[in-house]
């Protein structure tokens, strides 16, 4: 066998050697850290990456039907993205030009918009100087933090910051659906790949591993959306009730916000207390609006969660805290979406695994039991 | 098994080569899939058995490990690849939903276990 050289003139034979000196457990720490910095290196494709992966697996059972009517599963994927682009197309000709309108129109008001506010919450933090004072101070840092020279909505508007943030959105724009083909394209390939490393006595653990977690995946997806639909029903149904404006779009808003966790209602709720703010002038109606979402909020933890989501794919409220604020640590807005149904599948994950370890201990105990055990002598006849 | 119902699992369901000689399950471990055997052979092996008796061959097109799943028991022997296997795996909640939608293979499999049970029966009856 030829002994090939590398650079810094270790040999290929030299390094066997010390892979086989060192125990496993360096080997595994070593290549953990590795890992590590590669990804703190190409942290932004490891978000394409994973962004990919996730809509490669939600579009992966499209593409299992389509193969079920006898179509060869690169002649699907390729339909698939033909009709994808087809309806993108449409929908830049038929409803982009709409939107485009009202978006445009909303930016040249929203500096009109944001002075109403401001004068809004001025007047309402004077009229309370006297006997709130800490009602005002808190007034003038919110007004502040949202419409001060480097504030959210000066730095929202910064058309130079919104430029800068279009070169990795268009490299998203290409890089993720380029992912996205090929993953979908060879998913089984893939998968025969990953099944062929697993050794025969834990093919049943990861097999179960996989399918629980795409029943549980599944049966989230489906719940969320059926979720979000029906809060941004009630909340659309309780503006136009209280008399708020856009009630539709407030409760599209608000369904969809509700992806997220606690965070999202606050979001619903935020943005129709600003367009009570500015459509009444007042506060009397923002109550409305509160009382309003902590009755959703209250229907959906109670009623609807339960019903769509069901006990599967719920997290203990710390233990789902956490994973958001994580979530939002590492991957942001993504993050937070995520969290949630990752962290469950972890969950499952880490129990499939302890049963099969506890399976495998009371089997070899029960075989070791069976070997040592004295053989029975028949008595002798006297 | 039908053709139709082939390529269906052949799209639905995972795929893993074995070896000659891999242990596929063994008996006493709980059952949580049925597996189909695409190319090669399994001997079904009574492990308990003193004489580590042979209980069934099962050659191409043919499924095992059912009677776990149906039973929820644990496995009732253990699987060996005889020679160099391409097997079907699937899980327990697929086979179950199987069994539900398709009164054909479920009537099949249960006669098909019947048949075992059967001939294990007869096989180990004292004389």
């Amino acid at each position: 066998m030829t002994d090939e050289r590398h650079k810094g003139g270790a040999s290929l034979t030299d390094l066997r050697k010390l892979r086989n000196q060192m125990p496993g457990w360096v080997l595994i720490i070593l290549a953990l850290a590795v890992a590590a910095v590669i990804v703190s290196r190409v942290t932004q494709l490891i978000i394409l990456l994973t962004a990919a992966a996730v809509i490669a697996y939600i579009l992966n059972s499209v593409i299992a039907s389509i193969e079920r009517l006898g179509i060869k599963r690169s002649v699907a994927v390729i339909l698939l993205f033909v009709f994808s682009a087809a309806f993108v197309v449409a929908a830049d000709l038929i409803f982009i030009p709409n939107i485009n309108l009202d978006v445009m129109n909303f930016y040249a008001k929203l500096p009109e918009f944001s002075h109403q506010i401001q004068d809004a919450l001025l007047s309402i933090a004077q009229s309370n100087a006297e006997k709130y004072p800490i009602i005002e101070s808190s007034i003038m840092k919110l007004v502040d933090i949202v419409f001060g020279p480097d504030g959210f909505l000066e730095r929202s508007l910064n058309a130079s910051e919104i430029i800068m943030q279009a070169p990795p959105l268009i490299m998203a724009l290409i890089l993720v659906p380029f992912f996205v083909f090929f993953l979908l394209k060879d998913w089984p390939g893939m998968m025969k790949r990953m099944m062929g490393w697993v050794p025969p006595s834990y093919v049943e653990t990861i097999i179960s591993v996989i399918e629980e977690i795409n029943i549980l995946v599944g049966k989230y997806l489906r719940g969320l959306a059926a979720d979000c639909f029906a809060v941004g029903a009630l909340a659309s149904a309780g503006l136009w009730l209280i008399g708020i404006n856009s009630p539709i779009a407030l409760g599209i808003l608000s369904g969809v916000a509700n992806i997220i966790p606690y965070f999202g209602p606050v979001v619903g709720c935020t943005a129709s207390s600003l367009v009570a703010l500015m459509q009444y002038r007042s506060f009397d109606p923002l109550l409305n609006v509160v009382a309003l979402y902590l009755v959703i909020k209250l229907m959906d933890d109670l009623v609807i969660q339960p019903l769509l989501i069901g006990k599967g794919v719920h997290l203990h409220p710390m233990i789902l805290v956490i994973t958001l604020i994580v979530g939002e640590k590492l991957f942001g807005i993504m993050g937070m979406i995520l969290g949630v149904p990752v962290v469950t599948a972890a969950q499952k994950t880490v129990g499939i695994l302890l049963e099969h370890h506890r399976d495998k201990l009371r089997r070899e105990s029960t075989e070791s039991f069976i070997r040592t055990r004295p053989v029975q002598t028949p008595a002798r006849p006297i | 098994m039908g053709k139709k119902l082939l390529r269906k699992l052949l799209i639905d369901l995972v795929e893993k080569k074995y070896t000659a000689g891999d242990i596929i399950f063994h008996e006493g471990e709980i059952g949580k899939a049925v597996y189909v055997i695409l190319e090669g052979s399994v001997k079904i092996v009574k492990e308990s058995n003193p004489e580590n008796k042979t209980l069934h061959v099962l050659g191409p097109g043919s499924q095992f490990g059912e009677l776990a799943l149906i039973g929820q028991t644990s496995r009732f022997a253990t699987a060996v690849a005889e020679q160099d296997s391409l097997l079907l795996i699937m899980y327990k909640s697929y086979f179950d939903d199987l069994l539900r939608r398709n009164n054909a293979i479920s009537t099949g499999i249960l006669l098909n276990l019947a048949e075992i049970l059967s001939d294990y029966i007869h096989r180990n009856q004292p004389e």
